[in-house]
């Protein structure tokens, strides 16, 4: 039982890092189109010389 | 592969003479719409995926066509209207958003991000497919912003300027913020549920209990007033404007929850726990709720905007033949504009020089064009279908008819009563009950301990916790809206459902609602001994140079009957509001058009045509001629052809005791006809303008307080659409109807009228279930509590349970509504 002591307040620190990824996440925009993104994988440019440009500003 | 030749490879939309595109698949010639989808198929092709068109479905729904793409680009390179929306960047690259119209597909997403990849100067493209927009990064020095709006143009995309005051902008901030706090208060019920099972497992009686329960406080608080932040302020408005919503009792659950912990954690009293983990679920909970309610309603909104208001539309003033193009706006009276064929009229005015067919549907609902000269009267929004016009401006935009329709829509916009839901009408008697069951158990335990009563008192609040109460109408909401939304019918006001699932009367209009609004050939007459194929040959050869809609029904039937092949003529005329004319085989004239066009011309009617057009059914119809080499050959009459299932829409509607009517701006007579052909109980009301539309409506309203539906599609209906309880629009109205509409059918089918009446009736049931639900739990606990046998263990199993069932409840919709079986 002990261990909870420990694992506590590990996980509040886990937890708080979390939420801070999912913030900035939403911060970029990356919630804000929850429709298109999914087909993105599909739409890779063939060309692979790197001039990359579709991605989120 | 066979394909037909008259449709789309890729897409499946009608090609037509005008826009056709044909490219080599696979050694086949096939023919495409658009450039947009010739593309997609070669590249398709390329990759070895032509899989997919065996994957397509047959009755996919179609996209609407890409819109008209003749603005000027002008206003993107203007230094003092960009500065406002550019941001620019340390290395010189500016950065702004556009709004896109027409983008309907991931294709659309590939493409734009395709063309503009590998332009110099552009650095990065973004394009969001929910919000419709792109995110473009350019170097300025190297190309102009014009110049990629004209290439996104030439791809069949129209660009506007992301002005952030807009609604869109407005929308998308509000979801993240939503966002933030629902992850925040996520965070904190998985840590608070640690803590729980730790307090429930033997921590309760150990050394470390109050340090948990400080955590408690630590996690619970800011959740209650950084999550739960909407809910207090919407309770505190709703009770200073003295109309009580769904934020009330939530919010007094919530602090009566928040407050008792903290009263225990630091007063550590003999008796009483701590409820924090209940407090954070419960906002938790409902915060989704609410997320997934608004996020279908965004979403509805988002498809419907056709951002033609955002940005002015032109005209082309004409002072001293130098032709100018300027904003509407800036017109004044007396100048004088030109339209050219196909255009639309840009405001009120009378034609100085020109003679042309109006198409005056958008504001009069009559399909059948009118023929205008000088001196006549011409309406902003109405289409100049031949002829060129010069016209005088009489009205600026504001005063013009269609300006007017426009502010009495945003008058009515204004004036609309909110609806009150089930729930809301609910929750005043809620709170009410709440709070007297809580003083009441105060008042039964004061005698015995004043600690206890009190404790007791607010955990009466703490269980009546209304969280299945919320969630019941969201949830329903949420689960209807993505069914709807899979038939293509977009729900822009979720009240609309309620209001829906109880009405007895709907009102119709008439033109492009149950008939087309196109004309198509209902009859011909042959007066000579020719074949039907020879007659539609001769028709098709004249008739495909013009933009009328009678040449377009011609243009129709002769690919109905697969006629491609056409004779070759020479000057070809058109003669506003009588006919065309051309010379065909170098001495042989046809003529083909009204019936004094022909006699003018001097050609030959026979006395079989005279007595022909004396019948009653075809007197009243719009007749065409045609004239080859001095003598009539053929008459075709032609009618607006009505909705294909129309009738049986209206029927089985009467059949539930649905009270029909019709609103419209045509003839009485040809109402009359109209019902006729559907043989339907059907009230008419005809020769009505705008206004009177909206009129009819409200006097509809009044008699027995009655709910009035009304499905309409012209700018013509926008009034009443508006005044009506629920206005359905059809998706291919005009932008100002889509806008009154509540709901609004993306597919343009009217059966569809069937499911969303079946579709509300469920959702107002599983609405009603919902509460039945939340009200037996409180039955269950309350009592419960009132005894003061409510431990944080019972809350925290019993609460989650009430939300649950509400929610599997909702979900059940998905099954209750079969296919096939509406109504």
């Amino acid at each position: 039982m002990d261990v909870i002591y420990f694992l506590i307040p590990a996980m509040l620190i886990i937890g708080l890092l979390i939420v801070i990824v999912l913030i900035i996440s939403i911060k970029n925009g990356q919630y804000d189109d929850l429709d298109g993104d999914s087909y993105r994988i599909l739409m890779e440019d063939e060309d692979g010389d790197g001039s990359n440009k579709n991605q989120k500003i | 592969m066979i394909h037909k030749t008259d449709n789309c490879f890729h897409c499946g939309l009608p090609v037509t003479p005008q826009n056709i595109i044909t490219i080599k698949i696979q050694s086949n010639m096939e023919n495409f719409c658009c450039i947009g989808c010739s593309g997609v198929c070669e590249v398709i092709y390329n990759n070895g995926l032509q899989g997919f068109y065996d994957r397509v479905q047959s009755n996919n729904p179609l996209s609407p066509p890409p819109p008209n793409t003749n603005n000027n680009n002008n206003i993107f390179d203007l230094p003092e209207v960009l500065d406002e929306y550019i941001t620019i960047d340390n290395d010189d690259f500016h950065k702004i958003k556009l709004l896109v119209e027409g983008i309907h597909c991931a294709a659309c997403v590939w493409l734009i991000e395709k063309a503009l990849n590998d332009i110099d100067g552009v650095k990065k493209i973004a394009v969001n497919l929910s919000s419709k927009s792109l995110m473009l990064k350019w170097n300025p020095s190297v190309i102009k912003l014009s110049h990629i709006s004209q290439i996104l143009q030439s791809i069949g995309y129209k660009t506007h300027i992301y002005d952030n005051s807009d609604a869109n902008y407005q929308m998308e901030q509000s979801n993240r913020k939503k966002l933030y706090r629902i992850i925040f208060a996520g965070f904190a019920m998985m840590n608070l549920l640690w803590i729980s099972i730790s307090l429930y497992s033997g921590a309760d009686e150990g050394e470390y209990r109050n340090w948990f329960h400080i955590l408690g406080f630590l996690l619970a608080t800011p959740t209650l007033f950084y999550s739960g932040f909407d809910f207090l302020k919407g309770a505190f408005l709703s009770i200073k404007i003295k109309h009580l919503n769904m934020d009330v009792p939530v919010s007094i659950g919530a602090v009566a929850t928040w407050s008792y912990s903290t009263y225990i954690t630091f007063f550590n009293p003999t008796i009483g726990d701590v409820y924090f983990d209940t407090v954070v679920n419960f906002i938790f909970v409902i915060l989704i709720g609410r997320y997934l309610e608004s996020s279908a309603r965004a979403r509805a909104i988002f498809s419907t905007q056709r951002l033609v208001n955002l940005q002015p539309t032109n005209a082309t003033l004409i002072n001293n033949n130098i032709e100018k193009i300027t904003q509407v706006r800036l017109l004044k009276i007396g100048e004088c504009v030109i339209v050219r064929p196909g255009e639309k009229i840009p405001i009120d005015g009378i034609i100085k020089s020109g003679l042309s067919d109006i198409n005056e549907a958008s504001i009069t609902g009559e399909s059948i064009p009118v023929i205008k000269k000088n001196g006549d009267f011409v309406y902003a929004g109405t289409i100049n279908t031949n002829g060129v016009l010069i016209v005088e401006i009489k009205q600026i935009l504001q005063h013009s008819t269609l300006g007017k329709i426009i502010e009495l829509v945003e008058r009515l916009q204004e004036s609309k009563p909110p609806i009150q839901n089930i729930t809301d009408k609910i929750v005043p008697w809620f709170v009410f009950i709440t709070l007297s069951l809580s003083v009441i158990t105060f008042f039964i335990w004061v005698g015995v301990d004043f600690e206890k009563a009190l404790l007791s008192s607010v955990s009466v609040l703490i269980i009546t916790c209304p969280c299945a109460f919320g969630l019941a109408t969201p949830m329903a909401v949420a689960v209807a809206s993505g069914i709807s939304a899979k038939f293509g019918i977009l729900i822009k006001d979720s009240t609309s459902f309620e209001t829906l699932s109880s009405i007895k009367h709907f009102v119709f209009d008439k033109t492009g609602t149950l008939t087309t609004g196109k004309l198509t050939i209902k009859n011909l007459f042959l007066a000579q001994d020719i074949t039907e194929n020879y007659f539609y040959k001769i028709a098709y050869s004249l008739e495909k140079n013009s933009k009328h809609p009678v040449a377009q029904a011609v243009i129709n039937k002769a690919t109905e009957l697969n006629i491609d092949n056409h004779y070759t003529l020479d000057n070809f005329k058109s003669y506003p509001g009588l006919g065309v004319a051309a010379i065909m085989d170098n001495n042989t004239k046809i003529f083909m058009g009204k019936y004094d066009f022909l006699k003018n011309n001097k050609i030959n009617i026979s006395k079989k045509c005279n007595n022909f057009i004396k019948q009653k059914t075809i007197k009243n119809s719009t007749n065409v001629f045609l004239g080859v080499d001095n003598l009539c050959i053929g008459i075709i009459t032609l009618t607006d052809s009505i909705v294909h299932n129309a009738s049986d829409v209206l029927k089985k509607l009467s059949q539930h005791n649905i009270e029909l009517n019709l609103l419209t701006g045509d003839k009485k007579e040809v109402a009359m006809n109209l019902r006729q052909q559907l043989a339907v109980n059907i009230k008419i009301y005809a020769d009505l303008l705008p206004e009177d539309k909206k009129n009819k409506i409200k006097e509809l309203q009044k008699n027995n307080n009655n709910k009035i539906a009304m499905v309409g599609d012209g700018i013509n209906d926008a009034p009443a659409l508006m005044q009506a309880d629920v206005g359905i629009g059809m998706g291919n109205s005009d932008d100002i109807a889509l806008q009154s509409s509540d709901i609004i059918l993306l597919q343009n089918k009217l059966e569809h009228i069937h499911l969303l009446i079946s579709l509300s009736k469920q959702t107002i049931k599983t609405i009603k279930q919902n509460i039945g639900l939340s009200v037996l739990y409180n039955i269950i606990m309350v009592p419960l509590a009132m005894a003061s046998f409510v431990t944080p263990l019972v809350a925290a199993i019993a609460m989650p349970i009430s939300s649950l069932l509400v929610i599997l409840n909702a979900g059940l919709i998905n099954f209750k509504i079969k296919k096939g079986s509406w109504m």
